[in-house]
């Protein structure tokens, strides 16, 4: 998988194309807003989503786990889209994968979706915080704030930026978004909205398509 | 006439008219005998003659007929439903109604005649599920909203007749094929229902009837009111050509024609093509100083409805002078103090320039005027061209749409909602409407499957629920899916309304979200006639106040890209060839001729079996202008095809550029087909042509653009509406990521499929597409090398200055991401240059 290497707070990171951070100092695996359970969502209010986004996500992510060899993933936030959305199905899916990394650590910094949604079964053995978690020289937590002292990591916007230029229609592609202080994560789940965010100069724009990554800091 | 008029028409109703010192028309004579007799049909008469009545009175009569005896005549309540009016506009139902409700006050009959539209309170929504009025007047949204109801059926027993007024507007359109599915759904349930419609003048008649009645038994008849009413379309003629505008500017050199114009009359309509223009020529008639310029009004879509119902008031009172307008005064009532109409810019369609004019004059005898207003010289041909094409009757037709998925898809669930349906049937039902009478049963599975399991791709996927099947009938899964379908049924999309409201003020109309989006904070438009100042968005309400200086801005939202119609293409062609003929007939010709002198003396006027192409080389490149007179859109797709099939034979970067009567290809490289003909044949052979319209094209893009109508009509994404249901909230996604999804996981779903058909038929208008590539592979090509710009190139080179070029490449979107970051680290550098 492609990666690139980013420096931030003094720390040495690294930006996978597929949506996530691994932190190698603390073999830590990070990503924000996968939603699992919203297509099943939709489908309970009568919006036929197809079958295989949630399967797709699992993939990807038992991919960057394996790949990265990471001990610990941290979510931050809105691990769950909506309780409607926690079928046999997904719940089902979910645990089995548990059951395959049972090594793996995990921790989950809550999100606004994720407490209209029940909290992740006890076995699957998952620490939940309900605030924003210290780690080091970063702060892990959901919605973007700003604190002293700390780098923070955030999820909850879904960053994509817009790249257009006179030759046909713009392309609009997720992205970190490392501002001033906050890196803002791009939404994992695959079945996920994006927002479009106006970088600022000195921001480092880490944009993601299809396996590649770009990196279009000023 | 009289003594036949008194067999089919009531002596009752017939002594109404006498007292009104009405005289029938003959074709309204002749829809009563048809009323009578049981047949079905269609009305096409021009607003202003009575057509409303021509319908009306036959139901009437039949009711009386029926209900002699006036002793039995119920006397607390009113008669059970008898008459449906499906009336396209809501904003028409009201005067709808006020019209119906003459004769039956008159002749004290107890009938109720009520509203029914997306207005209507609650109270009485609530009321119409227990008891419908004798005659309801409503919307086809709201026909099928009723349909949704499971009593509906029960209360609809009584029914006789269903009229769809302006029945015109509809065909053609997926509200026409929703309330196709709803008449065959009235026809099953009562099947001696009568259908009749009112149109204005269409090519295709015949069939409009054929579709509004079903393709079923039944006897129908087309009944053709007066057409002796007599239309003048004049120019007003710039003074000189010289001083004229090329290309694209808003013709404000003619404002003083127009001023002049409009004080000569008591009332006059300004029609322009889009909201920008009306806002622009209603500044500059309202700054005239004329005694009346205080008499000036401004009605468009986005206009709050209550400004709009005052400026109708107040037309229809003859208290103004002039309303300055779009398509939003198109339609609909009569306003009889109409004295003439002014059309700024193109009329785009023979058919339309028809209806503007038919506004006015509405007079027995009194001759419509239309004043038509140039914003460049072509237009003078188009006037030239749509007036000859209206006197030798050559007008528009108006095709139905061939079995759209997603408006069955709509209609199904509505109907579960509703009473259920047994799936043959209903099938049988479906087929009998001319939308679906070719759809096949692969297709009807597709549609039963999708609406009861979430279509294949979701086979045996438990939480779906939306249609479930009790027993052999079909019905909604539970309340709250009942509760969101009726929320969201209706065809009608569009970008999201924004409403604005002036700071500490009362709501002033909508705009478009997009137009509000390239408004920075505290950025300036014009909206209503007045400068206002963005203050903030929230909440789907943009607040905004007024601001006094209305330098440098110009209202640049709403515009539409209609092009001209194929029917007036061919009759621009045919003036064309008469002036390369060296005839120049009527007054625009004659104005417009020098410029078409000098464009046969520097290259040539093609006839109409020719296709010119000229080749210019300029410090920008290499030039190919081709002019095959197809409109805007075919020129859209045709330009794409052209400029693909060549940058496949030499890779390169090509420009493309169109307006209503020819496409640009620019290029860094030399075209090097150069003047052979073979190998232009080649280029514009229709063989493959959907093959390299998908391919070369983006029509990726297109499609995921259109899929965002086709899944709201379907059902997968909910219209915005205020206090939405709690839970539904997180349902909010957009259609772009929901066509991902599909492509990813589903990519055989039929409505991906019918994204990709609409992009097709609708945008690229592949029909016309292919019907011109076979005409222009037929033609004689006139290659033509130049060292300058011809009178029908220089529009085209101007646009491409003023406006965003499409660009054909064969670069890989790598390629394209890195050369865009490099624009966009430009633009922070200008940013950035800009903030210091």
């Amino acid at each position: 998988m492609k990666s690139l290497p980013v420096k931030w707070a003094g720390e040495e990171l690294v930006v996978l194309a597929d949506k996530a951070l691994f932190w190698p100092r603390e073999q830590m695996l990070i990503l924000a807003d996968p939603h699992f359970g919203k297509a099943s969502s939709f489908r309970h209010f009568g919006v036929p989503v197809p079958v295989g986004t949630t399967a797709s996500d699992i993939a990807r992510l038992s991919f960057l786990v394996d790949h990265t060899a990471a001990r610990r993933l941290v979510v931050l936030g809105d691990f769950f889209h909506h309780r409607t959305g926690q079928c046999e199905t997904t719940m089902s899916a979910l645990g089995a994968w548990r059951e395959s990394r049972r090594e793996l650590e995990i921790t989950l910094v809550l999100g606004n979706h994720d407490r209209n949604s029940m909290p992740p079964p006890p076995e699957w053995r998952v620490e939940v915080s309900a605030r924003p978690l210290p780690w080091g020289p970063f702060l892990l937590c959901h919605e973007p704030c700003r604190h002293e002292g700390h780098h923070v990591l955030s999820g909850h916007i879904h960053p994509a930026v817009k790249l257009r230029d006179t030759f046909g229609p713009a392309l609009r592609l997720p992205c970190f978004l490392f501002s001033d202080g906050i890196a803002h994560f791009p939404a994992f789940g695959g079945f996920t909205g994006t927002a479009v965010v106006k970088p600022r100069r000195d921001d480092i724009i880490v944009a993601l398509h299809e396996g590649q990554i770009f990196e279009l800091s000023a | 006439m009289g003594s036949e008029a008194a067999t089919t028409l009531h002596p009752k109703l017939a002594s109404w008219f006498r007292r009104k010192r009405w005289q029938p028309f003959p074709f309204q004579e002749e829809a009563w005998r048809a009323f009578a007799e049981g047949a079905h049909g269609l009305v096409n008469a021009p607003t202003g003659t009575g057509k409303t009545y021509s319908v009306w009175m036959g139901p009437l009569s039949l009711w009386l007929n029926e209900n002699p005896d006036f002793g039995k005549w119920p006397k607390k309540e009113t008669a059970p439903p008898f008459v449906l009016w499906i009336t396209p506009l809501r904003a028409l139902a009201n005067d709808t109604a006020k019209s119906l409700l003459a004769p039956v006050s008159a002749l004290k009959l107890p009938w109720s005649v009520e509203l029914r539209t997306g207005d209507t309170s609650a109270a009485r929504k609530l009321r119409h599920r227990q008891k419908l009025p004798t005659a309801l007047v409503t919307t086809p949204e709201s026909l099928s909203v009723l349909l949704s109801y499971d009593t509906t059926r029960e209360l609809l027993k009584t029914l006789r007749c269903v009229v769809v007024d302006e029945w015109h507007e509809l065909i053609g359109t997926k509200r026409g094929t929703q309330t196709e599915l709803a008449l065959a759904r009235l026809r099953t349930w009562v099947p001696e229902l009568r259908t009749w419609g009112l149109s204005a003048t269409l090519g295709n008649l015949e069939q409009a009837m054929q579709v509004l009645a079903g393709i079923s038994g039944g006897e129908r008849r087309l009944i053709r009111g007066p057409r002796d009413k007599q239309i003048s379309i004049e120019t007003l003629l710039p003074e000189s050509i010289e001083r004229f505008p090329w290309s694209g500017h808003i013709g404000l050199r003619l404002l003083p024609a127009v001023v002049r114009t409009v004080g000569q009359a008591r009332s006059t309509l300004v029609f322009t093509n889009t909201r920008a223009q009306a806002e622009l020529w209603f500044q500059h008639i309202t700054a005239a100083n004329v005694p009346w310029a205080k008499k000036v009004a401004l009605h468009h879509g986005s206009l709050d409805r209550q400004v709009r119902e005052a400026v109708e008031q107040a037309l229809r009172m003859g208290a103004v002078r002039c309303v300055v307008c779009t398509s939003s005064l198109d339609l609909g009532v009569d306003f009889p103090a109409v004295d003439q109409v002014i059309q700024i810019g193109s009329p785009k369609g023979v058919a339309r320039l028809l209806q503007r004019a038919g506004r006015s004059g509405h007079q027995p005898g009194v001759v419509s005027r239309i004043y038509c207003v140039p914003t460049n010289a072509f237009e003078l041909v188009e006037y030239s061209a749509a007036r000859t094409a209206a006197n030798s009757g050559h007008i528009e037709k108006r095709e139905p749409l061939d079995r759209p998925i997603d408006v069955l898809v709509q209609h199904l669930v509505t109907l579960a909602v509703g009473s259920g349906f047994e799936e043959e049937e209903l099938l049988r039902e479906v087929r009998q409407t001319f939308s679906y009478q070719n759809l096949t049963d692969g297709e009807w599975q597709w549609a039963m499957e999708f609406v009861t399991r979430g279509g294949p791709a979701l086979r045996a996927y438990p939480q779906y629920q939306k249609v479930v099947r009790h027993g052999e009938r079909f019905g909604a899964a539970n309340d709250k899916i009942a509760k969101l379908h009726r929320m969201n049924i209706g065809t009608i999309t569009g970008d999201m309304a924004i409403t604005l409201k002036l700071q500490g003020g009362g709501v002033l109309g909508t705009v478009e979200e997009n137009f509000l989006a390239k408004i920075p904070a505290h950025g300036r438009f014009i909206f209503g006639g007045r400068v206002l100042q963005l203050v903030r968005i929230k909440d789907m309400t943009a607040t905004v106040r007024l601001a006094s200086d209305a330098s440098g801005i110009l209202p640049n939202w709403g515009g539409s890209r209609m092009p001209i119609t194929s029917q007036l293409g061919v009759a621009v062609r045919e003036q064309l060839d008469a002036a390369r003929r060296g005839v120049y007939d009527g007054p625009e010709m004659e104005m417009v001729r020098p410029v078409l002198q000098i464009q046969a003396s520097w290259s040539r006027i093609p006839a109409p079996d020719e296709l010119l192409i000229e080749f210019v080389r300029s410090r920008e490149g290499y030039h190919v202008f081709i002019f095959p007179f197809e409109g805007h859109f075919v020129h859209e797709g045709l330009g794409s095809l052209l400029a693909w099939r060549i940058a496949r034979l030499m890779p390169r970067t090509i420009g493309v550029t169109m307006n209503d009567y020819g496409i640009e290809l620019l290029s860094a490289q030399p075209i090097d087909l150069g003047l052979d003909e073979g190998a232009w044949k080649k280029i514009l052979s229709p063989d493959r042509l959907l093959d390299d319209l998908l391919e070369g094209i983006n029509a990726t893009e297109l499609s995921r653009r259109q899929f965002r109508e086709v899944a709201r009509v379907a059902g997968l994404v909910f219209g915005g509406y205020p206090g939405a249901m709690k839970g539904v909230r997180q349902m909010q996604s957009s259609t772009g990521l929901l066509y991902e999804v599909f492509v990813r996981h589903d990519p055989d779903n039929l409505l991906l499929d019918q994204a990709r058909r609409e992009v097709l038929d609708r945008q690229l208008e592949v029909v016309r597409l292919r019907a011109a590539l076979e005409r222009l592979t037929s033609a004689k090509l006139l290659m033509q090398p130049l060292v300058r710009f011809t009178p029908l190139a220089f529009p085209l080179w101007a646009s491409r200055l003023s406006s965003a070029t499409a660009h054909l490449t064969t670069e890989s979107i790598a390629d394209r991401i890195r050369r865009m970051v490099l624009h966009l680290e430009d633009a922070a550098d200008e940013t950035e240059a800009a903030r210091a």
